[in-house]
């Protein structure tokens, strides 16, 4: 099968030095964003002067969130800890793949600390601001990678989704967002946050990169234990057909329930664009994010417990307290919360096995205020570091693959809405994305807020 | 506009991470129950630290109870399958 090819605009810079400066010199001056905490130039420019012209991302600019090792870089992974640590001896094995596929790593982008949060309110790092209103949060934790690609500095960026952490920045900042099935992306040489939940993947301001850069990635790590056996399964540039109307379905119930107008239109929006004509109300998701809640304290605790000991009060406070808290829960809860996730699986497998593609929020509402603590919507008053998990985390214990799409002119602020595949069909995924695209209803705009290192159109 | 609550009414539970109400608390005493679990898991709790832990257990052990009291098919065995999805 053909590979799928990422886009360029006529006029584009097609010289990989050329586009490669431009996004370094983009990454550079968006510092008042708090997007990169490292900004790799001299790499990479030496890697732009040795791209192979014929390669598939030839000279594509890209970005990594800072939890991706790269060969000779300290991986911060948010943390003001991880600075001590020695720098990677290898590089990840997506950044490593992208690379090999012609694509040129610029920087690593800022993160809440150890990935654990939605707003990149980053205690040692800084805020990453919302290219689309830089009083409000880019979302996260993957929001420096997110707001890379909103901003025009690069085309694709690399981030993890373990609650929601590509999803929801994707939707505050306006692009795709990928959360590719678990198992089909390696985490090799991604600093874990929480080993049975963690997944990569990849953002783009266009269906086109984001096909291209995911095709990259593909292929089995025995390095990854939780990385499948599957031989790569490129989309390729034709694609597959659409589903049907009746096999599309939109989350009802508590995916209706917490959310403002503009989220519901949005949904509205991308149902009509698709001719959605089912609806099924997934069971339980309040259980399903208690689950996902517990599981992660719990196993991320145990990751961290060395650092929990050693070095306490050098995290950022409120982290610091959940892991601990999460040190000394009981097993019996941790068992539990799992069984709990392979019971809601097994129902989306089969919800799955009647519907193709399922669509539901990403968020309850669009990028709220940095700072802010609380949140009302639909009437509602939500805590926003965990409200903005609402309609992500009780998807992610299931492991399907989803897509964020965004969508403009709701409102100034951008708005995202999931679209969900049966396992390891991310292909069902793209053909939707494409044809909201080609309609106009899933569409990612560069940021107005200067500066931009593509060409803006 | 909401009804005021009338004086006098127990506050009704804070709300959960997306607004619904949590399980009342289950756990008599939160404190003493995180100071023991951190003996028996080799952790100390610093005097500054140990508010904020026991507020998080508290509400971690609140939706503990919502999975607790999930309507589960009987497992027979304890693999939750933690790596085996999708």
């Amino acid at each position: 099968m053909s590979r799928a090819r990422p886009s360029r605009r006529a006029g584009a810079a097609t010289d990989p030095r050329h586009r490669v400066a431009r996004a370094l010199d983009a990454a550079e001056a968006a510092a008042p964003l708090g997007i990169f905490t490292e900004i790799l130039r001299e790499r990479a420019e030496a890697r732009a002067r040795a791209v192979d012209p014929a390669a598939p991302l030839a000279g594509l600019p890209f970005a990594a969130k800072n939890l991706f090792d790269v060969a000779g870089v300290v991986t911060l992974a948010g943390s003001r800890i991880n600075r001590d640590d020695p720098p990677a001896d290898a590089d990840a094995a997506l950044v490593e793949r992208l690379e090999a596929a012609g694509a040129v790593l610029v920087g690593l982008t800022n993160m809440d600390e150890y990935a654990y949060g939605y707003t990149t309110e980053n205690s040692h790092y800084g805020a990453t601001h919302n290219p689309w209103d830089p009083t409000r949060t880019a979302g996260g934790s993957s929001g420096g990678s997110a707001a890379a690609v909103a901003a025009g500095i690069v085309p694709v960026a690399l981030g993890t989704d373990t609650n929601g952490s590509i999803r929801v920045p994707a939707a505050l900042s306006g692009v795709f967002g990928l959360k590719a099935t678990r198992g089909r992306l390696s985490r090799r040489g991604v600093f874990p946050f929480v080993p049975s939940l963690d997944h990569a993947g990849l953002f783009a301001r266009s269906v086109d990169d984001l096909a291209a850069a995911y095709d990259a990635c593909l292929g089995p790590d025995p390095a990854d234990p939780a990385c499948a056996a599957r031989p790569p399964e490129p989309l390729g540039g034709a694609g597959v057909a659409l589903p049907p109307p009746d096999r599309i379905a939109v989350a009802g119930g508590f995916y209706d329930s917490l959310l403002t107008d503009e989220v519901r239109g949005a949904v509205a929006r991308v149902a009509e664009a698709l001719g959605a004509a089912g609806r099924i109300e997934p069971p339980d998701p309040e259980r399903a994010r208690a689950a996902g809640f517990l599981i992660t304290t719990i196993e991320a605790a145990g990751v961290h417990r060395e650092r929990l000991r050693r070095r306490a009060d050098d995290f950022d406070p409120l982290i610091r307290d959940r892991l601990l808290a999460g040190a000394l829960m009981p097993a019996g809860w941790y068992l539990q919360a799992q069984r709990l996730r392979r019971h809601q699986a097994a129902w989306w497998r089969q919800a799955l096995a009647r519907h193709d593609l399922v669509l539901a929020p990403a968020t309850p509402c669009a990028a709220p205020p940095l700072g802010a603590e609380e949140m009302i919507v639909a009437g509602t008053r939500l805590p926003v570091r965990t409200g903005l998990g609402l309609f992500v985390q009780p998807l992610t214990i299931v492991g399907m693959p989803i897509l964020t799409v965004p969508v403009h002119g709701l409102g100034p602020l951008p708005h995202g809405v999931q679209l969900v595949a049966p396992p390891w069909r991310e292909d069902l995924l793209v053909a939707a994305a494409r044809r909201l695209e080609a309609a106009g209803v899933a569409t990612a705009p560069i940021a107005p807020a200067p500066p931009a290192g593509e060409d803006r159109p | 506009m909401a009804p005021s609550r009338p004086p006098d009414t127990p506050a009704p539970p804070a709300p959960a991470a997306g607004g619904e109400p949590l399980p009342d608390p289950w756990i008599e005493d939160v404190a003493a129950v995180v100071d023991h679990a951190a003996r028996a898991a080799g952790l100390e709790l610093a005097d500054h630290q140990r508010p904020g832990v026991i507020a998080q257990y508290s509400r971690a052990s609140r939706l503990a109870r919502l999975v607790l009291e999930a309507p589960l098919p009987e497992a027979r065995g304890a693999d939750p399958g933690t790596d085996a999805l999708p």
